[in-house]
């Protein structure tokens, strides 16, 4: 039975809109202390977003799992991130900005 | 959804969620000032307490089962990629403020740090901004300068005020660089070279003056320097006798000194500045001064101490040794010729007249020669007769005297007549052959000496061992009979004509053994030596000596120094000195009476 929960695609349009925009400015967001780790955090709760819609339309117990642990993942990035920019020592010029 | 107490796995995964949040939201937290801009932190701070809920209501959930937090994990989750969505935004612009702020922070740096002094004056004249450079520049600090009208730190105040007045009112176009003294805080002088722009409202109004300063003290000193190394250059150029003078490629004068300016009739340098020689000599003159000129530009070697002709203004002949050697620039590329010239007028006349006197000396001297040549040579011929007809009235003598030899012994002649034939006419004939015998001498020696300035040389390398073992050979009877020893060491070999040097030796020999000392054994020594590029050969006797007196006399013709005693000509010694000034040769003599001399020859090397 599948079954559309409209929450779960207006996050899903707002994170796809979210992903445009870094994308649009990688460049930039690259002078960011240890980018890529944010990055991927977001692109993990991205991924989240798109197997909550998708546990809808099948394996939902799976994709549930999996929607979960990315999300759960996608967090622990963030923390990883919030600690090697703010856990460590005073930063200079762009690492610092 | 059913309630439960049992945590459902998903709930694990929701649960790591809360507290990885948690941890992330407790790292920035603690560490809030160590990076990213505070309006970037806010938001983040946002997303992550946003987060934390979506994971506690996720967690609520699956772990209580219920739906009764729906609509607030609705809520909360669509907030979460919103808030993501300000993250990037917020980190963004902290980006775009932090490169804003970095360039602003290098404009200052650059403006501080700039290596010329920066000044704004607003429309008062007063300084509204300067920079670190001027003010180390002048000595002074912000605070003293700022607000400060710009005049009042100039070394001529009246004249900077006038002129920034007039440049703000817009009377006077601003001078885009020009120079300006001003005066340091400890009231040394600044030289300055200033640059000015004006400065405009959006209405189009003046609205200050923005200036740059450069410090040109090194300049202005250099320049000073510069200034009085010319001037002492000039007035020594000016001042020396000989010309001086720069021409470029074009021969045209560049730098020219007041005696050239005399010589070419300019009156003062300035006028010959731009002109060539042709302007001023006559076409032939000019034209070979043009040459040499070309040739030095386009060989780029110097022309040394040539004589050139030259014409006064008053057109009297002059000559000058003259250099002209390359002028380069700093590439080495010829750009012109310097040249030096000195007046040799006195010293080419007087070598003119030298020169008249040696071609006159040397006519004199084959006249001389000449007349000596038939002087001796056509004597000779009445010397025969003389002698001949001498010998032939002797014999006539003989005859009547035996003619008469009867009436002798009778004593029918008188004793006058007797005394006549037995002892006047004889001793008469003999005085007249004696007489004629060393005319005849004299003659002959004469005719050697004549001919040996028109004989031809042939100059050749000499075996000088070889040849004194000849001569003294040839002279074995005379050394014989004179008692002497001839002793020969090692000779050099040198250059000279064979036959004529032989004769040196022969005759400087033949003189060692004709003035031996009678008391002791005579020694002749003959050696020699190679000094630089001569040959000096040495004939030191043991015999009667020379005084110092004589010492230079016995090269003079028909010089003797015993002419009672030894026989000869007194021509040996001078006929030496002949053939060695031929020979580029010389002789000299060193002696001491009663101890012997020393005869030194010197001839090329060979």
């Amino acid at each position: 039975m599948i079954e559309i929960f409209e929450n779960e695609v207006v996050m899903l349009l707002i994170g796809v809109v979210v992903l445009i925009f870094i994308l649009g400015n990688r460049q930039q967001l690259k002078s960011l202390p240890a980018s890529s780790i944010l990055i991927w955090g977001f692109f993990m709760m991205l991924g989240s977003w798109i197997l909550t819609v998708l546990e809808g339309f099948l394996w939902e117990e799976l994709l549930n799992y999996m929607d979960h642990a990315c999300y759960a993942i996608g967090s622990i990035l963030v923390a990883v991130w919030c600690l090697r920019v703010f856990g460590g020592g005073r930063k200079t010029g762009k690492e610092a900005f | 959804m059913q309630p439960g107490v049992i945590m459902h796995p998903v709930s694990v995964f929701d649960f790591v969620t809360l507290l990885a949040s948690f941890t992330a939201l407790i790292a920035l937290l603690r560490g809030w000032k160590q990076a990213l801009q505070p309006k970037a932190k806010y938001v983040f701070v946002g997303l992550l307490i946003f987060n934390m809920l979506y994971g506690l209501c996720l967690m609520v959930e699956w772990t209580l089962r219920t739906r009764r937090f729906d609509r607030v994990e609705d809520v909360i989750g669509a907030l979460v990629p919103v808030w993501w969505a300000f993250v990037i935004y917020a980190f963004l612009a902290g980006i775009v403020e932090e490169e804003l702020h970095e360039r602003e922070s290098e404009f200052v740096e650059l403006f501080d740090n700039a290596p010329i002094g920066y000044h704004e004056l607003d429309t008062q004249g007063r300084i509204m901004r300067v920079n670190r450079t001027e003010l180390e520049m002048l000595g002074y600090t912000a605070e003293e300068m700022l607000g400060r009208p710009v005049w009042e730190f100039s070394a001529d105040q009246k004249k900077s005020h006038d002129t920034v007045t007039s440049k703000l009112a817009g009377d006077i176009p601003p001078g885009r660089i020009f120079e300006r003294t001003f005066r340091r805080k400890d009231g040394n002088k600044l030289p300055v070279l200033v640059g000015v722009r004006l400065l405009h409202d959006k209405a189009g109004n003046i609205s200050g003056i923005r200036s740059t300063l450069q410090n040109i003290t090194k300049r202005k000193q250099a320049e000073e320097s510069l200034a009085e190394e010319r001037n002492l250059l000039r007035t020594l150029i000016d001042n020396m006798p000989d010309n001086i003078y720069v021409k470029d490629t074009e021969r045209r004068f560049v730098v020219a000194n007041v005696a050239v300016a005399r010589l070419m009739g300019a009156g003062t340098p300035d006028k010959l500045l731009g002109k060539t020689d042709f302007d001023f000599y006559p076409k032939d003159l000019a034209d070979k001064y043009f040459a040499d000129s070309q040739r030095v530009i386009e060989s780029g070697k110097p022309l040394v101490s040539q004589e050139e002709p030259a014409v006064d203004p008053e057109g009297n002949r002059k000559w000058y040794s003259t250099t002209k050697v390359p002028l380069r620039d700093s590439h080495g590329k010829t750009v012109g010729i310097v040249g030096i010239s000195r007046d040799i007028t006195a010293r080419k006349l007087v070598e003119l007249d030298r020169e008249k006197l040696l071609q006159t000396l040397s006519f004199k001297n084959k006249e001389l020669e000449s007349i000596l040549y038939v002087t001796s040579h056509d004597l000779r011929s009445p010397l025969v007769n003389i002698q001949g007809f001498s010998g032939e009235l002797s014999r006539c003598c003989e005859l009547i005297h035996s003619a008469l030899k009867d009436k002798i012994e009778a004593g029918d002649m008188s004793e006058e007549v007797q005394t006549a034939f037995n002892k006047d006419v004889p001793e008469a004939l003999g005085f007249i052959l004696s007489s004629a015998k060393k005319m005849d001498s004299l003659l002959s020696g004469l005719l050697r000496l004549s001919r040996l300035g028109q004989a031809a040389i042939d100059i050749e390398r000499l075996d000088m061992n070889a040849m004194l073992a000849d001569v003294t050979k040839n002279m074995e009877f005379q050394v014989k009979e004179a008692g002497a020893t001839v002793e020969l060491s090692k000779l050099p070999a040198c250059l000279g004509d064979s036959s004529q040097v032989n004769q040196i030796f022969s005759n400087i020999l033949d003189n060692a053994l004709k003035y031996l000392d009678d008391s002791r054994p005579g020694m002749i020594h003959i050696y020699g030596k190679i000094d630089n590029d001569q040959s000096i050969y040495c004939v030191e006797d043991n015999g009667v000596g020379i005084a110092p007196e004589h010492q230079n006399k016995i090269f003079e013709v028909f010089h003797r120094l015993d002419p009672d005693k030894k026989s000869g000509e007194g021509l040996g010694l001078t006929i030496v000195r002949r053939i060695l000034d031929r020979h580029n040769g010389k002789i000299w003599v060193e002696s001491e009476p009663g101890k012997g001399c020393k005869f030194f020859v010197s001839l090329p090397n060979a």
